[in-house]
């Protein structure tokens, strides 16, 4: 029966273009692939492509931006017709969005509670007793060691972590079908990386959704995920289970994998991308 | 004779009238040659103990000798000292003044220092950190994180410093270019002949660069660790 279940994701010929000054230039190329369901990783550098990639999927590219693709289905349905009260109704509901910094993606002048129920204003009709009660759970639910003080708090008065972990819940509030994480603990430090990521997919296995995260940390990642994707240029330029990443084909993916120092490598340059063009 | 001594280091922050002491009892020595680490999670007061070896920050009591020389609370370097300490911060993007092109800034602290041939040093520089000389005229926007951060380590290293404090100078770059300028720096280190004091959140950072280091938690130095190899 699973088997005929569309995928969560269904992606042909992705493409991202702006208009520049020699002509179009396109950041996404033409991308092909499939979200399963489950958790995927989507890994590349700055100016990769990858989060144009989550942009797209979220209808948010802004002109004079150009979002073109031979097919984009979301478990079945079609977006690529979506207007833009359909990007609306998709957007918080059926797929979540959690971003790099809490800093800069939380509203720095309303308090928590208040974003952590944007989604179920927003999304579902509820009263407003209702929703705070699901909301403090929801922060119970992502860590936060005293819901209610979280609940009542500004951005700024909450830690990097706190912070991450209200976004969290305020991306899952509406329960979403598929959460994008784009470099959600890239802000934070390496303990908190750690512990950060264990939630999102500890959340995002118990309530039965999707994960695509997005980036450049291969190594850790790929703890996370069971897929990754490897982005360079716009173009994937592989594809392949996170189990098998030490023996990866592509040079670039093993520069990705390589590059991360560690007590092994001291005394030895780590492997980059010049080294890389230089061989090629 | 080490690069860097500290005995019973207090480090405070003055806020609303109160004292707040971030670093206490801070004692540690830094041999000339090496690079050492300072790990520890945010807020425990490693880049307060690097401003004020940087002369940054002078609120602090204690016995500090850099470079052979002692350090006065409360006062600001002596001359010869200022150009031997050099810091690089963590955010490229913050540390370059936006509507300066990359040889001004460059440029500037040589002038001060009575630089002869200002342009040559600039180019010069600019090779050390493997970068184009084309890069003088533009500005700090037009370059990526990674040539930003490497701009940062030439305007460090202009005056010929001895001693190079690095506060996080890759935690804000993707893991590929971060690899890229722990070389550039491990690189530097030899042909410079500097002494490097790095710190990090990132333990395996200092695990792939430093001789020693040591960890700082609630504003306490925790036991020095060697990281194997020495030289």
């Amino acid at each position: 029966m699973t088997d005929t279940l569309p995928p969560v994701l269904d992606v042909a010929g992705l493409t991202v273009s702006f208009p520049g000054a020699g002509g179009e230039q396109r950041v996404v190329d033409g991308i092909s692939f499939v979200h399963p369901g489950g958790r995927l990783a989507l890994v590349g550098e700055s100016g990769s492509g990858k989060s144009m990639t989550a942009r797209a999927l979220l209808g948010l590219v802004a002109a004079p931006g150009v979002v073109a693709a031979t097919r984009l289905q979301m478990d079945g349905s079609d977006l690529s017709g979506l207007n833009e009260s359909g990007w609306q109704r998709l957007r918080g509901q059926r797929i979540g969005l959690m971003l790099q910094d809490p800093r800069h993606a939380l509203d720095p002048v309303r308090r928590i509670g208040s974003q952590v129920e944007e989604g179920l204003r927003i999304h579902r009709r509820l009263g407003r007793a209702e929703r705070r009660d699901r909301a403090l759970s929801m922060l119970e639910a992502v860590g936060m060691p005293d819901p209610l003080r979280a609940y009542r708090a500004y951005p700024h008065q909450l830690s990097g972590g706190m912070g991450q972990r209200a976004m969290l819940a305020a991306t899952l509030i509406a329960e979403p079908r598929l959460l994008i994480a784009d470099e959600p603990t890239s802000a934070l430090d390496r303990e908190l990386r750690e512990q950060v990521l264990e939630l999102i997919g500890a959340q995002v296995d118990l309530r039965g959704m999707a994960l695509l995260l997005i980036s450049h940390d291969l190594p850790q990642v790929a703890q996370h995920c069971e897929h990754v994707l490897v982005m360079h240029r716009g173009r994937l330029v592989e594809s392949l289970p996170a189990s098998r990443l030490a023996d990866a084909d592509h040079p670039y993916t093993r520069m990705l994998w390589q590059c991360r120092p560690s007590a092994a490598t001291k005394g030895r340059p780590l492997p980059t991308l010049n080294m890389l063009e230089a061989q090629t | 004779m080490s690069a860097v001594h500290l005995q019973d280091v207090r480090v405070w922050h003055r806020s609303d009238g109160r004292e707040r002491t971030v670093v206490r009892e801070a004692a540690l020595t830094v041999k000339a040659g090496e690079t050492f680490g300072l790990v520890g999670p945010s807020g425990c007061g490693k880049s307060s103990l690097l401003r004020v070896l940087a002369g940054l920050h002078r609120e602090w009591s204690g016995e500090i000798c850099l470079l052979g020389q002692t350090l006065l609370p409360g006062r600001r370097f002596e001359a010869g000292l200022r150009g031997k300490v050099q810091m690089v911060f963590q955010d490229p993007y913050a540390s370059l003044h936006p509507r300066h092109r990359i040889g001004r800034a460059l440029r500037e602290p040589l002038l001060l220092a009575g630089e002869k041939r200002p342009d040559a040093r600039v180019a010069e520089l600019l090779a050390a950190v493997d970068l184009p000389a084309a890069v003088a005229d533009r500005y700090p926007h037009q370059l990526s994180g990674g040539q930003r951060q490497r701009v940062a380590i030439a305007a460090a290293l202009s005056l010929r410093p001895s001693l190079l404090l690095l506060d996080e100078p890759t935690s804000a770059l993707d893991m590929s270019v971060q690899a890229g300028i722990l070389n550039l720096l491990n690189r530097l280190k030899t042909e410079y002949d500097m002494t490097l004091l790095l710190v990090s959140h990132d333990a395996d950072v200092i695990a792939h660069m430093c001789n020693r280091a040591v960890t700082l938690r609630d504003g306490h130095l925790e036991g020095v660790i060697g990281t194997g190899g020495d030289g």
